[in-house]
């Protein structure tokens, strides 16, 4: 064996204890820095210090206390003239405090850092009579329902505003009148308690959870509401659900996590596009992927790479980063998107960023760190398997008995190709404010090599949110997001370029090098290695989401609210072939050089009022909103170049290709919600959107998109009162109409555009004018209900949908006669009908607490109605077909029968009697759509440990695996899978592999596009399985940090499927609509390892 | 702040105003398209830019008359299963690469019929001016046609353009009628066009030239020994004395009309060609029974084929690296093989002339004369110069064709149903009209 040119490439690979140790040295740092750097200790109330004052102001007092403190005062100025002598040793800022103001008609608050002098009349009058009283202390402790000390909760003295806030420990201790009676426990979330305190020194409170205050609020189209009020069908992901996994994307981590959401990883291309699916299909021209909105502003989202990497497109979503996430919400239904109009069909996606509290600065970091490899391989023939199957496929002696006995070279391209590689995070966040100015201030890097050489994806985030009030009737604030990733690509599926499939299909019997060093090119394909190591492809993105905003309070019940906001990407990219790799040898050299500038302006322009008489409670929205969106793009393609190590394009002696082009689109919308609720037991919300975009005919300018629900909130009824099991129950109704209008601009135009010949201007027509060109409507009805039972200890929530889609913005195919591929026209109708389900229980709760979720959804997507019945035919490599009755890219293609014993063939199914195989004989074979998808998430948690156990899967849907086209061809020169050392050799033998034959026409007949090809997709993933661990308050004690999590997570870590492939959940042409399920060469998924650790200072 | 409030309705107004005035940035609205005779010209052009397409003749069209004839094999360890099909006469109606040339040829079709439509409005344009303008859009429209006819028989005839999505359904016309329509254009621009062109763009002779292969094709013999010989008689046209010369430079002497290429608008004729070691693909390659049929000591092996180790490839186009080498449609030398085979079939041939006719391309290929005298004979001879001269150029599998001879010659042409292209798949399902139908056999 060529053993020395094999290790060659080992040597690149770098081992898995490289990485453990690498990851043991940022973890050690971590915690010096951590133990060794002083930070104030979060419970300011418990500072104590000596205070020696003489007839000194209280300004002047204050000053010193501020000195030996963290503590700052606010107060006005007349309350300086009083004076005051102090002698005090060891005392707590109340104790301070209380002697000081003892004599006077002030008080004083403590909000952790914030102390606020008032001047008090009930104190006045308290004060007067204390003059006289004596002063006691009481102590004590605040407790949870739990009996967890509450650190912060805020004790006062009732019918005063003295008062103080417990310590670390819960502990507190109050200086009262003798008269004084109750004291008044206080704390978010709880229901406020009163305690008696006659007769006691000592009291110890244990708090009730405020259900009504815990409760989550939803976030919803320009608003947000009560969740337990919300009459729409909304899926809502909270930071929590998210936070520890090793995923890059927004789009990534919806996945599992909500019912009626299809998210499908296209690929495992690090910094890749992922295929989100919200109740299925609806469209099939225009995109499918939902409208993202972050923090009120649509994002810009698809590929805008000029380059081909078939399959491995880049993603505008990939640019932000999920753990500036405060909350997700999926808006389902149409009376939730409505408000969305014409972009609203494929659901919305709104992602709020994490903001500000008025609380003292805490500072998060959060740090990962871990290594990737792939969970599959397949079994490709060895050197001597090789050549013994092209012996019997040549029927001659291509190698000789004597030349398989003495192998040299045995390549195990696979071990070539992947690699163990490494993926970590850093990410620093400081959260704070008073109750005048927030902030949430975060940056982050995320670094991850590909597990296919060549392959890395780098990003860098920085945001800030900064919300200030500028008076009672005035806030603004800001949310700046910046972005900057850079990703390595190569070029995978569907090409003779990429490492991918030039590695697999390479057989073993070549090298990866020559003896000289020279990369080994005498493989059927170019080496895999020489095009990882030796072409660049680099891909840029420079990105801002930011915006401003400026609410105005008008009137109490009335709210106007502007935004402004630009989502600007500058998407850059970068490419070189040296002579080394074939392409670059082919043109001396080949680079390309292309930028793309996208802008998306938006301003969102609000009135709100809210009002409530008696039972009824009416909320208005009123909006206005226009968006101005702008595409410049530019390309350059060079070769011929001076030296292989100049990889710019100023180095290039020809340039064969430049251009550069413009588009510009403009949105003007108007919308409202009414949302009508009696005694929170009837709800109703009424929505409408009118929309007018460029991008429709001038006889369609302006869509309108109404909606409405109802919710009846039974567990209000007074018949409920007696059902104690009961603790939620709610039915929600509803229906609208939404678009979607995802369609190049001036469609609708007879245009015509420019081309070449002879090196002078030509033009030619371009577009058939369409002027009713319109969006794509969808009427959609909802029918759902909410169940609590046990307190929510149990939660379901299920909806039943069924979405009809017409107007289909279809590029039509047109007889090639006419001069033209196609019309987009709004022709056909699609039908989604499914049902969802989410269960959340809490198993356990106390000291040993068991949460699960669970949700299962199953969606019939239905083809009623294309242009004359005409199917769409033979898409992609796994011959996808649209035809109406069937779901959306159903597998049409040859129905294999197995092989005939007696010949070896494959034996076609004829299907319509006709005796010869044609491609009438084609016929469904297949479907890519799963019966259903399911998440479960299992939570536990005992002490300090925490475990989250995440699976994902998907059921009953069709793969074709393109990738054994070549790999199980038994013709040409692919290395080929094991599978076909059970080929058939001679008449008689029962086999599913056809016979090697150099017989053209039986070879490329047994290797058409057929049923053989396609396999069940159904796969069932330990998506993510984390196990984490809190250090306890006494080990925090001895560190400067408040909290200390350190956590093991695997993703990927089991993945069952009968899939021969290397991944079942894969599609070769990305984001598509009608070729799905197909895997052609594509990038697996990864198996990511990983230790972090979170810290809050 | 009440200041700042009116400032930003102010803001609001102002900018929703224009975000719904948007023009197309890359494309011309069709109001304003056509306007001058420079926009004629421009259209004129448009017509032309479908010709040097990857799926014309960047490459197909020039590849698979060779292919699936036996000029070209396809090697076993090539990747393109639509060229096997090819290779093998085995093709399937959803082939890509044939349903490819199927559109663009149509698309050029229609782009000529648009510009055509629109030169009787132009206003500063003569009336000579109109018809030459209308000459070259016929002679565009006639080759396509042309071309169609030879790949696929009986096709729609289009002369109109398609305006909007109506009556796009279209019957197969017969041939004769297909023959009739080209020779009316041709005819046409062979009266209308100048004598002189820059040979990138069609002329007088150029459509003279077509017109004498159109006749040979459909059989009118005196035709096309007229056309031939008034295009050898006044075309200007030589032979040049070394055959690699041809393909060694653009818009020789020889040349009549050639499709223009350059490193902006390349083909990938040579791509498809080479062999892997030099950077190729290698989806072709001669074919060991053309190899073997060169008389030894013919100048048009080498420089035809070269040899990288022991694979042979085609050499005639071998810009690798840019595509930019123009790819030749009509050369002179058709012209004396055309008088040559059409003399040869009447009734009384001229046998002398034959022989001299033939002989000018065997002298220049350094091979003796041949004093060959019946009929029957020479068009053997014809047919294996045709072969050889013409090799990878893209005439053989019409050659073989249109005199009969493809089953006897071709081993995987069995019946005459495969010596037609199957009819795309794209068009049989999207064309209802009943008189679309596929050819037997398919």
């Amino acid at each position: 064996m060529n053993k020395n040119e094999n290790l060659y490439s080992f040597k690149r690979i770098k081992s898995f204890r490289y990485y453990l140790v690498h990851m043991m040295r940022v973890f050690l740092l971590l915690i010096t820095f951590g133990l060794g750097s002083a930070f104030a200790n979060l419970s300011e109330a418990q500072t104590k210090m000596d205070i020696n004052v003489k007839n000194v102001s209280l300004e002047e007092l204050f000053k010193e206390i501020q000195n030996k403190s963290e503590f700052l005062f606010f107060y006005k100025d007349d309350v300086l003239r009083h004076k005051v002598s102090l002698k005090l040793k060891n005392a707590t800022l109340s104790a301070i405090l209380d002697a000081a103001l003892k004599n006077t008609n002030l008080s004083y608050k403590i909000d952790v850092r914030q102390v606020v002098i008032k001047e008090d009349v009930s104190l006045k009058a308290i004060g007067t009579v204390g003059q006289n009283q004596e002063q006691r202390s009481i102590k004590g402790t605040v407790y949870d329902d739990t009996g967890t000390p509450l650190l912060g909760a805020t004790v006062q003295i009732k019918g005063t505003n003295q008062g103080v806030t417990t310590d670390f420990d819960g502990n507190f201790e109050i200086s009262v009148p003798d008269n004084a009676t109750t004291l008044v426990i206080s704390y978010l979330g709880f229901v406020t308690k009163e305690v008696s305190i006659v007769g006691l020194s000592t009291v110890n409170v244990t708090m009730v959870a405020d259900n009504l205050a815990l409760e989550e609020i939803v976030v919803i189209g320009y608003g947000t509401e009560r969740k337990s009020l919300i009459s729409d069908a909304i899926s809502s992901i909270s930071s929590q659900q998210i936070e520890d996994l090793p995923v890059s994307s927004v789009d990534g981590i919806l996945q599992g996590q909500s019912s009626g959401v299809q998210v499908m990883q296209n690929s495992g291309t690090p910094g890749g596009e992922m295929s989100v699916r919200i109740r299925g299909l609806t469209s099939i021209s225009g995109s499918s992927q939902p409208l993202y909105i972050i923090d009120g502003i649509p994002v810009t989202t698809g590929d805008y790479g000029q380059l081909s990497y078939s399959g491995q497109g880049s993603s505008a979503l990939s640019d932000l980063n999920p753990s500036e996430i405060a909350s997700i919400s999926i808006l389902k239904d149409a009376s939730a998107t409505a408000i969305y109009g014409a972009r609203a069909s494929n659901g919305i996606v709104l992602i709020t960023t994490k903001r500000g509290k008025a609380q003292q600065s805490v500072v998060n970091v959060n740090v990962y760190s871990g290594m990737q490899r792939a969970w599959n391989r397949l079994d490709m023939l060895n050197s001597r398997q090789w050549m013994e199957y092209r012996n019997d496929l040549m029927g001659t002696t291509v190698f000789t008995p004597e030349q398989m006995n003495n192998i040299t070279v045995d390549t195990d391209w696979q071990d070539v190709i992947f690699r163990t590689a490494p993926i970590s995070s850093y990410e620093i966040s400081t959260t704070g404010g008073s109750e005048k100015t927030k902030f949430f201030i975060s940056g982050s890097l995320f670094d991850q090599e590909g597990i296919l050489i060549g392959t890395d994806y780098r990003r860098l985030n920085a945001r800030a949110n900064i919300d200030h009030q500028l008076s009672d009737r005035f806030t603004i604030g800001t949310s700046i997001g910046l972005a900057y990733a850079e990703t390595n690509r190569v070029e995978s599926d569907q090409t003779l370029h990429g490492p991918l499939p030039n590695g697999i299909s390479t057989p073993a019997i070549f090298p990866v090098y020559n003896e000289d060093g020279s990369y080994n090119q005498s493989g059927p394909y170019s080496n895999a290695v020489s095009i990882a190591n030796e072409a660049i492809a680099v891909n840029y993105s420079y990105r801002t989401n930011s915006n401003f905003y400026l609410d105005w309070k008008i009137i109490d019940n009335l709210k106007f609210s502007t935004k402004w906001g630009v989502d600007f990407m500058n998407f850059r990219e970068h490419s070189y072939e040296s002579t080394k790799t074939v392409q670059g040898a082919k043109y001396n050299g080949l680079g390309f050089e292309t930028y793309s500038n996208v802008t998306n302006i938006v301003s969102n322009n609000l009135l709100t009022y809210n009002k409530s008489f008696g039972n009824h409670k009416l909320d208005a929205l009123l909006g206005y909103s226009f968006e101005s969106y702008e595409r410049t793009s530019s390309y350059i393609r060079g070769q011929d170049f001076a030296d292989d190590s100049l990889e710019y394009l100023n180095s290039a002696a020809t340039i064969v290709s430049a251009s550069s082009g413009a588009t510009e689109s403009g949105l003007r919308s108007y919308f409202g919600r009414l949302n009508y609720n009696f005694d929170d037991k009837y709800i109703a919300t009424f929505t409408g959107r009118f929309d007018t975009s460029t991008k429709f005919g001038e006889n369609n300018r302006t869509g309108f998109f109404p909606a409405a629900s109802l919710a009846w909130r039974v567990i209000e009824e007074d018949f409920m009162e007696n059902l104690n099991t009961v603790s939620d129950l709610k039915f929600r109704v509803s229906y609208g109409l939404t678009g979607n209008d995802d369609i190049s601009p001036f469609l609708f135009s007879e245009l015509y555009s420019t081309t070449v010949y002879s090196g002078l201007p030509g033009i030619y027509p371009s577009n058939i004018p369409n002027p009713d060109l319109k969006w794509e409507s969808t009427a959609q009805f909802n029918l759902g209900f909410n169940l609590g039972l046990l307190n929510d200890r149990l939660m379901l929530t299920a909806d039943y949908y069924d979405k009809q889609t017409k107007d289909l913005l279809l590029s039509r195919p047109l007889p090639p006669t006419s001069g033209f591929s196609s019309i987009t026209e709004n022709v056909g109708r699609v039908e989604n009908k499914g049902i969802e389900l989410t269960l959340e229980t809490r198993n356990f709760v106390g000291d040993f607490s068991w949460n699960t979720q669970f949700n299962i959804s199953g969606n019939r997507n239905k083809v009623l109605e294309l242009y004359n019945g005409q199917p769409i035919d033979d898409i992609g490599r796994g011959g996808n077909r649209i035809m109406e009755g069937q779901p959306i890219g159903i597998f049409y293609s040859y129905k294999s029968l197995g092989v005939d014993p007696s010949t070896g063939d494959i034996v076609y199914a004829d299907t319509n009697f006709d005796g010869v195989i044609t491609s009438e004989d084609r016929t469904i074979v297949g479907n890519p759509h799963p019966d259903f998808i399911y998440g479960l998430t299992n939570n536990f948690s005992y002490k300090g440990f925490d475990l989250s156990i995440f699976l994902q899967g998907s059921q009953g849907n069709d793969v074709f695996n393109g990738s054994r086209l070549f790999l199980e061809s038994l013709q040409g020169g692919d290395n080929q899978t094991t599978a076909i050392l059970r080929r058939w050799r001679q008449p008689g033998d029962i086999t599913d592999i056809p016979r090697a034959t150099t017989d053209p026409v039986k070879a490329a007949q047994n290797k058409r596009v057929s049923s053989r090809f396609i396999e069940d997709g159904s796969c069932l993933r330990f998506k993510n399985v984390t196990l984490g661990y809190s250090l306890d308050d006494e080990m925090l004690r001895k560190t400067f940090f408040s909290s200390i999590r350190v956590y093991l997570s695997a993703q990927n870590l089991f993945t069952f499927t009968n899939y021969t492939g290397l991944d079942p959940e894969v599609n070769y042409r990305g984001d598509d609509n009608s070729v799905i399920g197909t895997d052609f060469f594509t990038y697996p998924q990864a198996q990511t390892f990983t230790l972090g650790i979170n810290l809050k200072l | 702040m009440k200041k700042s409030i009116l400032l930003i309705f102010v803001m609001i107004v102002v900018w929703s105003c224009d975000v719904l005035e948007v023009e197309p940035k890359s494309s011309i609205e069709a109001s304003t398209a056509f306007k001058t005779k420079e926009d004629i010209e421009k259209g004129i052009l448009g017509a032309y830019s479908y010709f040097p397409a990857f799926s014309y003749y960047g490459r197909s069209n020039v590849i698979f008359p060779d292919l699936a004839a036996d000029n070209l094999s396809h090697p076993i360890g090539a990747t393109a299963s639509e060229y096997r099909e090819i290779a093998n006469n085995n093709i399937l109606p959803e082939n890509g690469s044939v349903g490819g040339m199927w559109s663009i040829m149509y698309g050029g079709i229609n782009v000529a019929n648009n510009v055509i439509d629109k030169v009787p409005g132009i206003e500063n344009m003569t009336e000579a001016e109109k018809n030459a303008a209308l000459g070259e859009l016929y002679f565009i429209r006639a080759l396509n046609h042309f071309n169609l006819l030879n790949y696929f028989g009986a096709i729609p005839i289009k002369t109109l353009p398609t305006v909007g999505v109506g009556n796009l359904d279209a019957p197969r016309d017969p041939v004769d009628q297909v023959y009739s329509q080209i020779i009316n254009d041709l005819v046409f621009a062979s009266e209308n066009l100048s004598a002189s062109g820059n040979k990138v763009r069609t002329s007088k002779y150029a459509a003279k030239a077509l017109l004498a292969r159109v006749f040979l094709y459909k059989g009118d013999y005196d035709q096309a020994v007229t056309f031939a010989t008034d295009v050898i008689d006044n075309g200007g046209y030589t032979l040049l004395g070394n055959y690699a010369d041809i393909f060694a430079a653009d818009l020789s002497s020889e040349s009549i009309f050639e499709i223009y290429f350059s490193q902006t608008e390349r083909n990938r004729i040579a791509e498809y060609n080479f062999p892997t070691s030099l950077n190729g693909r290698r989806e072709v390659e001669p074919s060991a029974s053309l190899l073997a049929a060169y008389e030894t000591g013919d100048a048009r092996y080498e420089a035809s084929i070269a040899f990288a180790g022991t694979s042979a490839y085609a050499i005639k186009y071998d810009d690798l690296s840019l595509g930019a080498d123009n790819v030749i449609v009509l050369r002179l030398a058709d012209m004396y093989l055309i008088r040559a085979e059409a003399e040869a079939h009447k009734t009384a041939p001229n046998i002398a002339a034959i022989q001299s006719d033939i002989n000018k391309i065997r002298l220049r290929a350094n091979l003796t004369p041949t004093s060959e005298t019946s009929p029957a004979q020479l068009l053997r001879i014809i047919e294996k110069e045709r072969r050889i001269e013409f090799a990878f150029e893209g005439h053989r599998w019409f050659d073989l064709v249109r005199t009969g001879r493809a089953i006897a010659v071709l081993p995987n042409v069995n019946g005459v149903n495969q010596t037609l292209f199957p009819i795309p798949s794209d068009e049989i399902q999207t064309n209802n009209h009943p008189g679309m139908t596929q050819n037997p056999g398919y």
